[in-house]
């Protein structure tokens, strides 16, 4: 891995605030763990996988409607519509370390024109007693639409590392529908980024649970490229006991009249750490953009730490809106009071905040959710 | 009936309350008034438990039980109700699931956000109307970005649902529109018809017009300074709180 040393873990221009947010050091410590080769799934991942992907192992389940198959690191498959690693930058350590470590990898490709009604579920188990590379690829064809879930999942005792890297293609007008489900172990460490590219009129929801983990770092990366593409990204973020966790959502704006609305929900508890960063650049050509960040995050205890970070980038002065909107509040001794003169005790209203903020309207999520 | 009998209050080494007794008996109103600073909602927080008043002396009685010893869960369950001056905003709690939560409580249901029975919802969405509270708020988080007067009418909503014995409201007039007067009138009037016991702290007289308490005291620096009927109420009202120092307040 030459090469390696001389990229940092984060540049300044990944952040809206020089300080970091991510314990790297953790990281380093465990970048050269050797390869697991297996991870046993957790209870909550029991959903039927068109692709399971575990340790260096990947299975995969024919399907009629959708392409589906295996990819491994140096070999090029269907290079005419994708090439793996094509959009992963390698700007951070991580994803350099990710670039030359993966192993196991499935890649979805939803032909032109083709509206999936069977969501691809994909699992991906790591992060166990050693190094776990996972890449995943999705391609939207043209006007077509899918409903992708990704559950990203360790074992349940898990100390190891795992990286999870999903580049996702839209072609003009197509959909897709995003789920993932993330929940590494509390003393695993989970590198998760994606990096999605949207052309024109194509639109991205994208939504997101992630809980906990010994250091988390999810990272998501739309790049908005042409005319009316769109991103909405909602992330619902849970950290208790001693985990952390780091949520970063970007959004570039390259297109004009191109739209982004990121949303975050997070509660914190005990002794954890929990950030959400939202960033929006909208660039010179991207004229009558929309952007909106909102970020709130709960702190249940007064041990837990928490950020909100909003940044707006805007470098042209053609902008239809921008707004953001973030904060940190706590539940301080009035609150509990008046929670607790309604004959609730202070579990009751934090389970009950808990299930209101991951509340998510969409039925499966929360059935998965609740088992997580 | 409740009974509160010599109370002292202190918060940290400050004592704030010294000596106050009243009795407030079943389908009667009780309004309390006094000056900014004197009191009232220290005494309606003692009342509930707040763990940050700490009662020095005296009792607080629940027909006839002390329940001093209970937490202000306890006290909930107990039948006795605070409507607060300032409710707080909780973000990240609908409203929609924490009344769903207090009615579960009550009934002993496990999972407090289970609707078995759908009249249930019929219930709350009535209780909104009656109040005034827009059908879309119960799906907002509790109390934020409500107005002054929508966080009062949501406290209301909560005593309609909960049904309690014991009903004390800290100024729940104050911040409300002309209509939301006549309406908290129509709500402390009905509640005394059901045979609450109704404790009424507010600044203003002007509610009296509708509905007329049985007793008033009046607290000043942490004491009761003054008690007696309706007329005490006016008395305030045409000339301020002068005549409990003889002028020189
Ligand atoms: N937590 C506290 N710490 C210190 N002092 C307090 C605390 N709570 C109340 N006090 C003091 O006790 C006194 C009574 O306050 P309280 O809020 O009960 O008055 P009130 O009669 O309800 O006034 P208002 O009409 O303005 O609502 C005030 O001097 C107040 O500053
Ligand atoms: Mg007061």
């Amino acid at each position: 891995m030459s090469g390696v040393e001389s990229v940092p873990y984060q540049r300044i221009r990944d952040s809206p605030t020089i300080k970091y947010y991510t314990d790297w050091r953790l990281f380093e410590e465990k970048r050269s763990l050797p390869y697991e080769e297996y991870g046993a799934p957790p209870p909550w991942t029991r959903r039927k996988y068109d692709a399971v992907i575990t340790g260096k192992e990947i299975m995969v389940e024919k399907r009629e409607d959708v392409l589906v198959e295996e990819i491994t690191p140096g070999r090029r498959i269907h290079g005419i519509w994708i090439k793996p690693l094509q959009m992963l930058p390698s700007d951070t350590r991580m994803s350099l370390i990710h670039a030359y470590r993966w192993r196991a990898g499935a890649a979805v490709m939803i032909p032109p024109a083709r509206v999936i009604q069977e969501p691809v579920r994909i699992l991906s188990v790591g992060g166990g007693d050693g190094y776990a590379g996972h890449h995943i690829l999705l391609y939207l064809g043209r006007g077509s639409q899918a409903r992708v879930e990704i559950h990203d999942a360790a074992p349940e005792e898990g100390r190891g590392l795992k990286t999870l890297v999903v580049e996702a293609m839209l072609e003009a007008s197509s959909h897709l529908e995003l789920i993932t489900m993330a929940k590494p172990s509390a003393s695993s460490l989970l590198y998760h980024r994606k990096i999605i590219g949207v052309e024109a009129g194509g639109r991205v929801d994208s939504r997101s649970i992630v809980i906990g983990g010994g250091f988390t770092h999810y990272r998501e990366d739309y790049e908005l490229r042409d005319t009316k593409a769109e991103v909405s990204a909602d992330y619902r973020l849970v950290s208790s006991g001693k985990c952390r966790l780091d949520a970063i959502s970007n959004a570039v704006h390259k297109g004009s009249k191109t739209r982004s609305i990121i949303k975050a929900r997070g509660a914190v508890m005990d002794e954890a750490y929990l950030t959400h960063r939202g960033l929006a650049r909208i660039g010179r050509e991207a004229v009558e953009s929309e952007t909106s960040i909102d970020s709130l995050i709960l702190l249940l205890s007064r041990k837990a730490k928490a950020n909100a970070v909003p940044m707006l980038e805007i470098r042209t002065s053609r902008v239809n809106s921008a707004c953001h909107a973030a904060s940190v509040a706590s539940l301080d001794e009035d609150h509990l009071f008046y929670l607790a003169s309604r004959g609730l005790s202070r579990d009751e209203a934090t389970r009950l905040l808990l299930r209101d903020l991951l509340e998510t309207g969409d039925s499966d999520v929360n059935m998965d959710w609740r088992c997580m | 009936m409740l009974t509160v009998a010599g109370l002292h209050v202190k918060v940290g080494e400050l004592t704030i309350l010294r000596d106050i007794s009243l009795a407030v008996r079943p389908g009667t109103l009780h309004a309390v008034m006094g000056p900014n600073g004197s009191g009232k909602s220290t005494l309606a927080y003692t009342i509930m438990g707040h763990p940050r008043y700490t009662v020095a002396r005296g009792d607080i009685r629940l027909n006839g039980e002390s329940i001093l010893g209970l937490s202000p869960e306890e006290r909930s369950l107990k039948g006795i109700f605070l409507g607060l001056q300032e409710p707080p905003s909780i973000p990240g709690l609908r409203l929609s699931t924490f009344l769903l939560a207090i009615l579960n409580k009550r009934r002993g249901a496990e999972d407090l956000t289970e609707v078995k029975d759908p009249r249930i919802l019929r219930k709350i969405n009535e209780a909104a109307k009656i109040v005034g509270l827009p059908k879309e708020y119960l799906y907002r988080e509790v109390n934020v970005g409500f107005s002054g007067g929508e966080k009062k009418r949501n406290e209301l909503l909560q005593v309609l649902l909960t049904d309690p014995k014991v009903v004390i409201l800290d100024e729940p007039d104050s911040g409300m529109d002309v209509d939301g007067v006549r309406k908290v009138a129509q709500l402390v009037a009905e509640l005394k018809d059901k045979g609450k016991a109704v404790v009424l702290i507010t600044h203003y007289a002007r509610i009296f017009s509708h509905v007329e308490p049985d007793e008033v005291s009046v607290l000043y620096k942490g004491v009761v300074a003054a008690r007696g009927g309706p007329e005490l109420a006016y008395k305030i009202e045409r000339e301020g709180y002068g005549f409990l120092t003889g002028g020189r307040r």
